[in-house]
């Protein structure tokens, strides 16, 4: 269960939190989908041998980013706001995040032709 | 009695925050391919549910239709593509799967800990009871500010942060010109290429130029010979512009013509000396690279008379000065081409 | 304030005064831009028509690119800048926020911008004479190229969150294809697929990195970000709960994740020097001077736009009402309710309305939300002053022992995006205590921008003219060309003097003015009782670094002057005075001679540091 820490709660809302089943949803566990998105996104691209499943990374980091920006312009989650500039800017997101699948994957697909294989440790002919 | 006390929102969007973790957690730990795109879809499915929840209904529908029914119908359109059995199933070296995992958990605990460390995130909002389903409903502010009228800026609680509140006409405007170069050049990467020998690096070396290549004496003559002149003529401009000539008094030159030419030096702007001494020193390099067999350089002795009609003509010493230099400049430059087409081989055919 | 209003403000907003001179809108501070659009739509559209497939796109690009530069106009908007009645010059450029907050149109940006035009124009010219792209290819690559351009003037401008986001990826992902230009080969391809994957993953860890900030502070609009960080550290730092100092701290370091990515400061370089030996010598020197000088001025806009108050400055069509007291006000009168379509126009405008209004006439004080940022610029100034002291050693001392002259020049790229970022360091730590100290550092680091363009550009060409004539470009096979060509080896020697800093060479300009620019700070933050040890720092691994660098830029000299022909090198068919060898003339003559100039580009750079710190 995803909860804030006992003492840290002001008293009022601990009243509220008493009569309903799960404790009422904040920002915070919303910031917590997205941290564990961002977190699996960022190991995918670090350890993901295929090229495809690097982007797949990418595209979860993007999209533990845009559950931020949701939840931040969110008015059932606090009082004071990002406001739209939130949902806009996830909206903004998701349409970079298509163009830069599209030509990532238009390179990968180069990668393949010339290289007859999408495994990125095969990708070592310049030595860093 | 049970359910009335079961809040909904909440539950809901545990479901929906499970699916999405769990799935997400998929992804990252099976190691074949066409199954990391489907629990990659299921998991940004979920995410889009998460977006419902918090109230951003456009967002979470274009979530589905552009990320779920777009992005990932690509991923696996890459996937097919190069789907041959060795590449369907890569397995992580254990090293790279521990590593992953202690610098992962540790990352993931920090954000965590960032997450609740802000009260104002912290807290839920207090006069939840009076959520309306109409403040979730964003779609009409969304469209207008994506024209760039901000509409949501007249009910914000904060005063402070009014000026802030910037359209968004121009990144929903200048994405589209994003997006046209994009798929050039994602059209660019996947077509193949002709195996053309047209491209710099795939044409076999030039052929080293012969090494007896003959000039006639003429042309050598009519090159050394514009370069001595024009030499002069540089010397001659900076002479000027160090000594001017004087127009009146005892030192003003007696001879008609150079009182002229004085006359028209002063009346011309300062830079023009300077400037025109430049162009007759490029037109002795532009003499020495004919010289060198290059055809360009006869490019660039045309080119430099018509700058300097140019230059001149704008100033007000007036076109018929302009016209009659360009002409007295150009006479020499239309022999030397005539010389170059001259004799048999003619020069022109044996230069670059 | 109802919907009509909103509408009003956005066409006086977008359109402005009609004026070309004045830039009073955002429609004509965007000009170069729109240009810039215009000849890549114009590229696709020539293609359509059967004619329009002999025509060499190569002209569409430059005459587009001279065009952006012929409005970007910096000869008149700089020059009027450092008249005596500034204010009342028609084309003096005020810091304006244009695009309703989105952009912000002031001397910096027509500076930076103009030398990303200058070189796009020499850039699309190197092309043609080195031969890459042919003419199958050149529509798609031009386009490319303009579009990174576009996305490197949004850089420079940027003045949101959102747009420092877009911007990066507007420039980043035509880049990652020109990476692979020669997509038939290998090595190209597997650059292609190393910057973009690494790209990609960078720009994700900066957007989360921004969610942070923007979430913390409830707006994503740069200036007013400051506003609300100085409103947030106005008790002094130990006010501020240390939870949100660790989100802000965490958002920042993500966010310079994707800066330093950009910049190709150390630990965030690895993809530099592969993707500079796998990309050919002209998309080299594409990412290495454009990119990279966009990516140092959106470094300014971020670290300045946040630890700074910004100056106040003109509205769009400001100007114009001002200048025409006899022209209809900026404040549209109507409020007829029938024009009203939506809801909000009955919402009561009176209390919060009249608050808002009281705020704005009473200019709330300045000098306190300045003091107020200050933790916020000591910690970007520590942060930036370290990836530099880092960036500046690594890539020196990894030149060492490269055989590939790409490679070199990857790590010779990097260690100058270590030098560049040290000015930067000082103008943040100053700014406050010595507004025209960090005026002057800004200055510096426009100039070192400006030289650093030829010497860059010009040591590929070099590269690229050289690979066309004997298919190498390993070090080895170099030597003794000065047998063979020495008008380019005399060029490149003097390319590469100029990056070490040698006196006479613009190179020096640049290194001085840097080094400069850090004494001053370190003086001023000393003297306001502040810890500026670590600007002291910077100028002690600057110098050390010069002398570093000595050694394997000569050793590329004495290779190509002293050591004998190799036996096996493959035929050399090059002249020093074909049009290639002329281009190089041109490149390397403001390398040699800007020491003469030097006022006068110091002036354009005084110009351009004008509107960035009030």
């Amino acid at each position: 269960m995803l909860r804030p820490p006992d003492g840290l709660v002001a008293d009022g809302i601990t009243a509220i939190d008493m009569d309903s089943f799960p404790p009422p949803i904040t920002v915070s566990h919303y910031l917590v989908v997205g941290a564990v998105l961002f977190v699996l996104g960022a190991v995918c691209m670090a350890t993901k041998r295929n090229a495809l499943g690097v982007l797949m990374g990418i595209e979860l980091v993007l999209n533990g980013a845009n559950l931020n920006f949701v939840a931040f312009g969110s008015r059932f989650l606090r009082q004071d706001t990002l406001g739209l500039d939130g949902e806009l800017m996830a909206l903004f997101v998701i349409v970079l995040a298509a163009a830069e699948a599209a030509v990532a994957l238009a390179i990968a697909l180069n990668f393949y032709n010339n290289h007859t294989t999408i495994d990125v440790d095969h990708a070592d002919d310049l030595k860093g | 009695m049970l359910l009335a006390a079961i809040d909904w929102h909440a539950l809901l969007f545990l479901l929906f925050a499970l699916v999405a973790c769990g799935f997400g957690a998929a992804v990252l730990l099976t190691s074949n391919v066409v199954r990391m795109a489907f629990y990659l879809t299921l998991c940004l499915g979920a995410t889009s549910g998460l977006f419902f929840l918090a109230g951003a209904q456009f967002v979470g529908a274009m979530q589905l239709m552009i990320y779920v029914g777009g992005t990932l119908v690509l991923l696996i359109f890459g996937v097919m593509l190069t789907a041959q059995a060795r590449f369907i199933s890569m397995k992580t070296g254990a090293g790279e799967w521990i590593l992953g995992a202690i610098v992962g958990s540790s990352l993931l605990l920090l954000l965590v800990r960032a997450g609740f460390s802000v009260e104002s995130w912290r807290l839920p909002r207090l006069d939840r009871d009076k959520i309306t389903l109409a403040e979730g409903q964003t779609s009409t502010a969304i469209g207008l500010a994506l024209t760039s009228v901000r509409v949501d800026k007249l009910s914000a609680p904060n005063e402070k942060l009014k000026p802030g509140m910037s359209g968004y006409l121009l990144p929903f405007v200048i994405v589209s010109m994003h997006l046209l170069v994009v798929l050039i050049g994602a059209g660019y990467m996947a077509r193949t290429k002709r195996l053309g020998v047209n491209r710099a690096t795939d044409r076999p070396v030039a052929q080293a130029p012969p090494r007896d290549r003959d000039r006639s004496f003429f042309v050598s003559a009519g090159l050394a010979s514009g370069m001595i002149v024009n030499l002069l003529l540089a010397v001659g401009c900076c002479w000027l512009v160090a000594k001017p000539l004087a127009i009146t008094g005892n030192a003003a030159p007696t001879n008609q013509f150079l009182l002229q030419l004085a006359k028209a030096i002063d009346a011309a702007p300062s830079w023009l000396l300077p400037t025109l001494g430049l162009l007759f020193l490029a037109n002795v390099l532009l003499l020495v690279v004919v010289w060198y067999w290059q055809k360009w350089g006869v490019v660039g002795l045309v080119i430099v008379p018509l700058v300097m009609a140019f230059l001149i003509a704008s100033t007000s010493l007036g076109q018929a000065a302009a016209v009659t230099i360009a002409l007295i400049a150009l006479a020499p430059v239309v022999l030397l081409i005539l010389l170059l087409c001259s004799g048999r081989p003619t020069a022109w055919s044996q230069m670059e | 304030m109802n919907l009509h209003d909103l509408v009003s403000q956005l066409i006086i907003d977008s359109t402005g005064s009609a004026s070309l001179i004045t830039p009073d809108s955002s429609l004509r501070a965007f000009l170069p831009e729109l240009v810039i659009c215009a000849t890549v739509l114009a590229m696709l559209f020539v293609r359509l028509f059967r004619v329009g497939r002999y025509v060499d796109m190569f002209w569409i690009a430059l005459a587009g690119s001279i065009a952006a530069l012929y409005f970007a106009a910096p000869w008149d908007h700089l020059g009027a800048v450092l008249t005596a009645d500034q204010a009342a010059h028609p084309a003096a450029v005020t810091r304006m926020e244009i695009f309703t907050g989105m952009l912000v149109y002031d001397t910096f940006s027509v500076y930076v911008r103009s030398a990303l035009f200058l070189f796009a124009i020499l850039f699309v010219i190197f092309t043609r004479l080195s031969g890459i792209p042919d003419h199958e290819d050149s529509p798609d690559i031009y386009t490319l190229v303009l579009g990174a351009t576009l996305g490197m003037c949004l850089m420079v401008t940027a003045n949101h969150l959102l747009m420092v986001f877009m911007a990066v990826e507007m420039a980043s992902v035509p880049s990652y294809v020109l990476a692979g230009i020669l997509k038939g080969r290998r090595q190209a391809s597997e650059a292609a697929l190393k910057y973009s994957v690494y790209g990609a993953g960078a720009a994700g860890v900066m957007l989360y990195g921004i969610s942070l900030v923007a979430g913390i502070l409830n707006t994503a609009h740069i200036p007013t970000i400051a506003l609300t960080l100085a409103e947030k550290f106005s008790g002094g730092l130990s006010a501020v709960p240390s939870g949100e100092l660790m989100v802000l701290a965490l958002g920042a370091l993500l966010i310079s994740v994707g800066l330093a990515f950009k910049l190709s400061a150390v630990p965030f370089h690895f993809w530099c020097p592969d993707v500079f030996e796998g990309a050919t010598a002209e998309v080299n020197a594409f990412l290495s001077v454009a990119s990279k000088a966009a990516a140092l001025a959106l470094l300014v806009r971020v670290a300045l736009g946040m630890g700074v108050i910004a100056p106040t400055g003109f509205a769009p069509g400001e100007r114009w009402a001002k200048t025409h007291q006899n022209a209809p006000a900026t404040t549209p009168t109507s409020t007829d309710k029938t024009t009203d379509l939506f809801y909000i126009a009955q919402e009561p405008v009176t209390a919060a309305g009249a608050a808002a209004a009281a705020d704005s006439t009473a200019e709330p004080a300045k000098l306190p939300a300045m003091q107020s940022l200050a933790p916020v610029r000591s910690f970007t100034a520590k942060l930036i002053a370290f990836f530099a002291i880092i960036t500046c050693t690594f890539g020196n001392l990894a030149a060492y022992g490269q055989t590939n002259i790409k490679r070199l020049l990857a790590y010779s790229t990097i260690a100058h995006a270590g030098y560049m970022m040290m000015p930067v360091a000082a103008v943040v730590a100053m700014a406050g205590i010595d507004n025209a100290g960090a005026a002057r550092g800004i200055a510096g680091l426009a100039i070192y921008i400006a030289v650093y363009l030829f010497m860059n550009l010009g040591a590929f060409a070099v590269v690229a003219f050289l690979r066309n004539a004997m298919r190498s470009e390993e070090i080895a096979d170099y030597a003794g060309l000065v047998r063979r060509c020495p008008l380019t080896v005399v060029c490149f020697s003097l390319i590469l003097f100029g990056l070490i800093g040698l006196p006479p060479l613009s190179g020096f300009i640049g290194k001085f003015a840097i080094f400069a620019s850090l004494v001053d700070g370190w003086r001023a933050v000393e003297a306001a009782g502040q810890p500026g040890f670590y600007l002291l720092l910077l100028l002690i691994v600057g110098g050390i670094n010069t002398a570093i660098s000595l050694f394997y830029y000569l050793r590329v000299v004495k290779v190509m002057t002293i050591d004998d022909e190799p036996a096996d090198r493959p035929p050399l068919v090059y002249s020093d005075v074909s049009l290639a060898g002329a281009y190089l003339w041109l490149i390397t003559l403001p390398t040699a001679g800007l020491i003469v100039a030097w006022d006068w580009l110091s002036e354009m750079a005084d110009a351009a540091a004008r509107n960035l710190i009030g």
